[in-house]
């Protein structure tokens, strides 16, 4: 996917990352979610998502519920084939699944969902929906919370720096003689 | 036009540094990507700091491998995994103080050979860099500073003769357990196969820095790059030079051994640096679509099928990499298939190079970076046939399967005479999709409608959003003579009593310039070339997602001269 440049007109310069600050020509923009707001302390956050592939559309609001329990509502939409589409969730991080509903999805109706994930300490916690639709599937991943603190993933490798200062991941590779 | 200055490898790493050389118009005068052994300006060994004799020199040579996982339909198959050669890489001999002794090139085949001091414990460091005539490219993490990758053997004796690199995919079976060292090379393999396709067709191809951005914690989620919150592998260009983001998180989506997905977002890259691309990007699944969306996309697909020399598109995910879809490039056109369908433009283009090679493609391509119209399948089925009638008629063929009015029948890049509207059509609101480009003329108002109705619902059409058929209005307007005209724009008041709010993009000096909504009425002031211009207006809450129609109100004056 191209990334969308309408964003990026709208929005000004809004490109900050991989140091590139100042430098984006109106080629260079965003993605097509606007709206970086992840998730969740007390006041309900939303994200909009498209991605190709299945061609569903999915708005999330994630509200946190009581102790460790965060609940994720999603709003389906673009269910167009006769025989509709699946849906089904999985989790990265640390944290459980602790209810979901009905993974099928009727075609040519907006679908609600609700997904409740517990969450436990370690890797920051994202729900990862999955659609499937005419063949062709999509996955977006949802941040569930960002403010327990949160172990790293652990990474391909240690960075270092060469002799010329250049910063290198450097990734053990096998000896063939 | 970039010039470089003769710099090694070494020195331009990062993509800071390739960012800086690409600003500075330093010049850099490396190897090509393809064709040829491995560099022969590197392979004398690094001169030691010390005045103490060297010993002897003797001869390091070797192949640098990679494991290459297939995606044969969909899913990754682990159990086919098979070493590739690392191609065009740089390559490094590393004392254990981690002291260069050698630098190289891997050649077309993997291989390497150096020259360095005998009786030295060393390793090999093959880096996740290559260039393309000159062009920089590179693997880096974006959630670690963009460090570029490497893969390093274990240390050896320099006299060994012979010694192999090999970086594994860290799969052992259930799971990514090891480093997925080969991770970054199959994204650069990739790359260079299709560095490779355009050198066999314009052997003086002058490429842009490419960056290439890739993390095990990327994710397709929203938000920061840096988090590896990258929402969808993608391709985005900032001065002078592009990146694309790919997705690596296992169990959920992983692209660095998915080809098609990393050809397709190098055709974006292609377009920025050789052609142009008219398109807004962004999302663009749920057909039809507006057409430089289409056309983009649908040019991404089929430029992957023809890189990687498959017939199908496919891209993997889910859990250990086991779900995915795959689709075919070479059957028949979709349903309503038209001008406004990804499928149709990636079956035509892909079809076009089964029967008359990449190189008429590539030269309609380079000539739509400087077509009067927005890129879309007209301005390139326009091109191919200026650039060669028979090339054109085959094309024409493919395009009249696919309900897209041909070339010989339209006659310029406009899409003239065109009848496919998509089934956008709706009582009295003014055609939304026929003609291509609605004509404008001097001082005669025009009334222009984009539209939101995602109760369009059916199998085969969304007309909903976003970069749907019927979002944006196109607008063509012949200048009479060069000059400055003005284009006043005003919305249109609703049927619940709000009023439209115009958004005008305006293709100026071959770029696709975009105006947002200033208090009404709104007008810009425009240099025009004599002949044809073109536009584009929508109305800003369809495009936010109000389920509307929207219009504007336009009309061109000369502007008066002071």
């Amino acid at each position: 996917m191209k990334q969308n440049t309408w964003f990026n007109g709208r929005l000004g310069t809004v490109l900050t990352t991989a140091g590139l600050i100042g430098l984006s020509s109106l080629h260079t923009c965003i993605a097509d979610v606007a709206r970086p707001a992840h998730a969740a302390h007390a006041n309900p956050t939303a994200e909009t998502s498209h991605k190709s592939g299945s061609g569903i559309q999915i708005q999330s609001t994630v509200n946190r519920l009581g102790g460790d329990s965060v609940e994720v509502l999603l709003r389906i939409e673009g269910v167009n084939a006769a025989d509709g589409a699946t849906i089904s969730y999985t989790l990265s991080g640390a944290g459980q699944i602790t209810a979901q509903e009905k993974d099928l999805l009727p075609a040519g109706q907006v679908a609600t969902r609700r997904v409740t994930v517990r969450l436990a300490p370690g890797e920051e916690p994202y729900l990862n929906v999955f659609t499937r639709q005419a063949d062709r599937s999509s996955v977006i991943s949802i941040a569930l919370d960002k403010s327990l603190a949160r172990k790293k993933a652990a990474p391909a490798g240690p960075v270092t720096q060469d002799s010329t200062g250049r910063d290198l991941i450097v990734m053990p590779g096998q000896l063939r003689k | 036009m970039h010039n470089y200055l003769l710099r090694p490898f070494a020195q331009i790493a990062s993509p800071r540094r390739l960012l800086q050389a690409a600003l500075s118009g330093l010049a850099l005068s490396l190897l090509a990507a393809c064709g040829g052994g491995g560099s022969s300006d590197t392979q004398n060994p690094v001169p030691a700091a010390s005045s103490s004799p060297l010993p002897a020199p003797v001869t390091l040579s070797g192949l640098a491998t990679f494991d290459y996982v297939p995606n044969q339909s969909g899913q990754l198959i682990y159990s086919k995994t098979a070493a590739r050669p690392i191609r065009r890489a740089a390559l490094e001999v590393v004392g254990n103080d981690g002291k260069v002794h050698a630098r190289t090139t891997t050649d077309d085949q993997g291989r390497y050979s150096v020259s360095l001091p005998a009786d030295q414990t060393v390793r090999l460091r093959v880096l996740a860099q290559m260039n393309a005539n000159g062009a920089p490219i590179s693997v880096t993490d974006n959630t670690r500073a963009d460090a570029l990758y490497a893969v390093e053997s274990p240390a050896f004796a320099s006299n060994t003769g012979t010694a192999h690199v090999h970086a594994a995919s860290g799969w052992t079976g259930s799971a990514y357990v090891e480093a997925r060292a080969a991770a970054p090379f199959a994204i650069l393999d990739t790359v260079y196969r299709a560095q490779r396709k355009l050198l066999a067709v314009d052997p003086a191809a002058r490429f842009k820095p490419l960056g290439l951005h890739w993390s095990t914690a990327n994710k397709p989620a929203s938000g920061n790059r840096a988090k590896g919150e990258i929402t969808v592998t993608s391709f985005f260009s900032t001065l002078g030079m592009g990146h694309i983001y790919v997705l690596g998180q296992a169990d959920v989506d992983t692209d660095e051994y998915d080809e098609s997905v990393i050809a397709h977002e190098w055709g974006h890259y292609y377009q920025w640096a050789f052609s142009r691309d008219d398109s807004p990007g962004g999302p663009h699944s749920g057909e039809p679509l507006e057409m430089t969306i289409a056309f983009s996309e649908g040019w991404g697909d089929a430029l992957s099928a023809i890189i990687t020399e498959r017939r199908d598109y496919s891209d993997s995910e889910g859990p250990g990499q086991a779900n995915g879809f795959s689709h075919l490039l070479d059957g028949a056109p979709p349903t309503l298939p038209g001008w406004f369908r990804e499928e149709s433009i990636a079956k035509i283009v892909y079809q076009l190079s089964q029967q008359a090679g990449f190189a008429p493609i590539h030269q309609a391509m380079k000539t739509l970076a400087n077509t009067p119209a927005f890129t879309s399948i007209f301005a390139f089925s326009d091109a191919v046939r200026r650039n060669n009638a028979d090339t054109g008629d085959t094309l024409d063929r493919l395009l009249a399967a696919h309900s897209i009015v041909t070339s010989a029948q339209s006659g310029d890049p406009f899409g003239t005479n065109e009848t496919n509207d998509g089934g956008l059509a709706i009582a009295g609101v003014p055609p939304l999709a026929l003609p291509i480009y609605q004509p404008l003329t001097l001082d005669t108002p025009a009334r222009g409608c984009s539209l939101n109705a995602a109760l369009f619902f059916n199998i085969d059409r969304v007309f909903g959003i976003p970069n749907k058929l019927g979002n944006q209005r196109f607008m063509r307007f012949d200048a009479p003579e060069a000059g400055w005209y003005s284009l006043y724009v005003q919305g249109v008041t609703r049927s619940d009593g709000t009023q439209a709010q115009p958004v005008l993009t305006v293709l100026e000096r071959g770029a696709r310039k975009w105006y947002f909504p200033l208090p009404p009425p709104d007008y810009r002031l425009l240099n025009l070339p004599a002949g044809p211009a073109v536009l584009s207006l929508h109305d800003k809450d369809v495009i936010d997602g109000k389920e509307l129609t929207g219009c504007i109100d336009v009309m061109i004056t000369k502007a008066p001269v002071n």
